[in-house]
């Protein structure tokens, strides 16, 4: 239920990135059950590995959760104030979204977001719906709440009124950085919410974990951007570093270790990952005691000249330096 | 068959099951004996029967059971009201009831209640697998949820809504703060009706509320509800109402102000709601003290919904829920012409609110770095709850990102 609440203040303060995208699949995909896509409680349902709890089940209140995302993270209302405020913003995944008719102060409103726009209309309150619209006979008021100014803006019945979305995702996190917010594929297993999209979301809170410590990669598609030089390969691990990274930059999708060696692919290889934040028992413990904001082990590695973007860039991460067998963690992936 | 059951303590409160069989042509009604067997509960409520069934190679044998069920909590004629809805249920049969089944949800959940996801110039949904799901769980959201609601007017919307719902028993069937503040929400925007039978449950306990307060030594016009509610919503063990999740008032509060500006339906708020609003600004007003050394307003013995940290101090989403409430309260005195009490302004302008000396708040006072967190709590503050007092977009967002290391 938790991650649903996340994507909607993710959408309302990140300045840049799209970890509210991320964090909405978090708080549905893993909690899902087919085949009548009801929630549970839990991410796994085992007691034996769970922790130990018996999930509730059917789990109304990460429906409820997810029922918010849509109107209150997308559109951004805000129902509190005796007038009705949004704020809409559309994570650039997600291509259109008809939010469900609603109703403010008794009046009907509807709206339909894409990518860069949101269109508001009001209709008129049916009667059957024991609602009686407040300025049935005038015009209805409504805020554009952004985080640096606010407009009232009035809307009459019939009336659609445009807006711009706020479109702080395309704002990248990291300078200069080729793959923010691309779509993402892989083929190997991820641990359960941690998706491979979460390496590009210019958000290190969230991050792509397979499943275990073996071989794994993640392809960027990066077809929608022109060729560009490439300068430098920086990551964010969070936790867990890989023992090892190398990246693929191809114009195939379907890239393997042979492509640089057939000339299909440019191989930049980071044979010796290192954490850069140590365990040290002194630091740890003084660290302790004091809420402080979380860093990750970040590794930067330089480019040689000449090497340029394609159309797709692959990551593969090999082992882990912690030596439970899990997989290491890559919290932001980033191609400059 | 038929059976009946009553609470533990209650027997004037008895629901009714009524059933009956349609097993033709595949059973000997002749065969009907009562079932008996380790499969049949030994609970003295449990009743079964069995038939014998002679099922035919390359043939399709169907069973239906139609079950009535009431209860004198709600019908008088409990009993009779099982057996009419029985007795209708089979002479309808199956493709008629599965037909007024389909036509009422029809009705309810029509296209234009539902979030659509798909491509308005083609109607498909996008290719991604992913958006496949938001929009399944899109639809099934608002159904699992108004299956367990009743709208104005049924007459038996007054009971909330469940962790579970109607056919779950986890968490002892018993109402939280996740009704108000987390199922409440999206419905109150597209089904104003339905979402009033979970408002409607803590204005029926207000009394309840109120001896609630009187008992642990509140003034005079509190109001304190339970952690869990069941029929009476008094403080019970798994529901005190004092030294623990008291966030949980101002949650009841917050939901039932959305609901209002959504209807702004004056004769609903001042018929309970309203009442419920002001009880509980002053019972939260009550429990801050302040704190001669700090010179801030202190709320002590507390719990978030962090249910980790519990009897804690300066609870941050607590403490900043009832400065909301103090002001908003007041807020309302204003539209009332009413004049605003000062003590609720103050402690709300100087609540003891938890920050580190890095901005990131804590959820409670004495809160170190190494406190695993258990769900959404500091995250709260920005949404739902939109309290801004020195809180910046900044904070809110190392706040963010600061409990959502576990996804590190």
């Amino acid at each position: 239920m938790t991650y649903s609440i996340y994507a909607i203040v993710a959408n309302e303060v990140s300045p840049s990135g799209c970890s509210a995208n991320t964090y909405t699949l978090n708080g549905v995909l893993p909690y899902l059950r087919a085949p009548w896509y009801q929630f549970s409680e839990q991410e796994v349902d085992d007691f034996d590995t769970n922790g130990g709890t018996n999930p509730a089940f059917p789990f109304l209140t990460g429906h409820g959760g997810f029922y918010q995302v849509v109107p209150f993270g997308y559109l951004g209302v805000r129902t509190d104030k005796t007038i009705l405020s949004i704020n809409p913003s559309l994570p650039p995944q997600i291509p259109y979204v008809k939010v469900r008719t609603f109703y403010y102060a008794g009046a009907t409103l509807a709206a339909t977001i894409n990518s860069t726009h949101t269109n508001l209309t009001r209709h008129a309150t049916p009667l059957s719906l024991n609602l009686i619209d407040s300025y049935a006979n005038t015009t209805l008021p409504f805020i554009i709440d952004r985080s640096d100014s606010n407009t009232t803006h009035t809307i009459a019945i019939n009336e659609t009124i445009t807006v711009d979305n706020r479109l702080y995702w395309q704002i990248n996190t990291d300078a200069g950085n080729l793959l923010q917010c691309l779509p993402v594929s892989t083929s190997g297993a991820y641990a359960q919410g941690r998706f491979p999209i979460a390496a590009v979301d210019g958000a290190t809170s969230t991050s792509w974990q397979p499943l275990t410590n073996e071989t794994a990669s993640l392809t960027v598609n990066m077809t929608t951007r022109a060729f560009t030089p490439v300068h430098q390969l920086s990551f964010d691990w969070g936790a867990r570093p890989p023992r090892s990274a190398f990246v693929l930059l191809s114009n195939t999708s379907s890239v393997s270790n042979a492509s640089a060696t057939d000339g299909l692919a440019v191989k930049l290889e980071m044979d010796n990952v290192v954490p850069s934040l140590p365990y040290n028992e002194t630091a740890a413990a003084a660290s302790n005691q004091e809420v402080t904001p979380y860093v990750g082990n970040t590794s930067v590695f330089p480019v040689k000249e000449g090497v340029w973007s394609g159309m797709f860039a692959t990551l593969v991460v090999e082992g882990c330096w912690e030596e439970d067998g899990e997989g290491a963690t890559v919290g932001e992936f980033v191609v400059s | 068959m038929y059976s009946s059951v009553h609470p533990s303590g209650l027997p004037d409160k008895t629901a009714y099951v009524i059933s009956g069989i349609d097993l033709s042509p595949a059973a000997e009604e002749s065969s009907r004996a009562e079932a008996s067997g380790p499969y049949i509960s030994t609970n003295d409520s449990t009743i079964g029967q069995t038939f014998n069934i002679t099922l035919k190679k390359e043939s399709t044998a169907t069973f239906y059971k139609y079950v009535g069920v009431a209860s004198n909590d709600k019908f008088p004629d409990a009993v009779g009201a099982a057996r009419d809805a029985q007795a209708q249920a089979q002479k309808d049969g199956w493709d008629a009831l599965l037909t007024e089944h389909s036509e009422a949800w029809a009705n309810i959940l029509t296209e234009s209640s539902i979030d659509d996801f798909s491509d308005p110039e083609t109607g498909e949904l996008p290719d991604d697998p992913s958006i496949r799901d938001l929009q399944i769980a899109s639809i099934s959201s608002p159904f699992y949820l108004l299956q367990n609601l009743q709208p104005d007017g049924s007459g038996l919307n007054d009971n909330s809504i469940t962790v579970g719902g109607l056919a779950s028993e986890s968490y002892g069937g018993l109402v939280f703060w996740d009704a108000d503040y987390w199922m409440s929400p999206g419905l109150n925007l597209a089904f104003p009706s339905w979402a009033n039978q979970i408002s409607n449950f803590r204005v029926k306990q207000l009394p309840q509320a109120k001896d609630n307060a009187a008992f642990n030594g509140y003034p005079n016009g509190s109001a304190l509800y339970p952690w869990t509610a069941g029929r009476y919503g008094n403080c019970t063990g798994t529901g005190p109402c004092v030294d623990y999740q008291y966030h949980l008032n101002p949650d009841i509060v917050f939901n039932i102000l959305q609901q209002y500006n959504i209807s702004q339906n004056d004769t609903w708020f001042n018929s309970g709601p309203k009442d419920l609003v002001y009880s509980i600004a002053t019972a939260h007003s009550h429990l801050l003290e302040f704190n001669k050394t700090t010179q801030t307003y202190w709320l002590h013995n507390g719990s978030d919904p962090d249910e980790y940290a519990i009897n804690v101090n300066n609870t941050a989403f607590t403490i900043a829920s009832t400065a909301r409430l103090l002001q908003t309260a007041n807020l309302l005195r204003l539209d009332e012409g009413l004049p605003i009490v000062d003590l609720w302004d103050d402690q709300a302008a100087r609540i003891a609110f938890p920050q580190s000396a890095s901005g990131i708040t804590k959820e409670y006072d004495g809160m170190n770095n190494t406190v695993a967190v258990k769900q959404a709590d500091t995250v709260l503050m920005t949404y739902p709850l939109d309290f801004n007092q020195n809180y910046t977009s900044e904070n809110k967002l190392e706040d963010t990102d600061y409990v959502s290391s576990p996804l590190n």
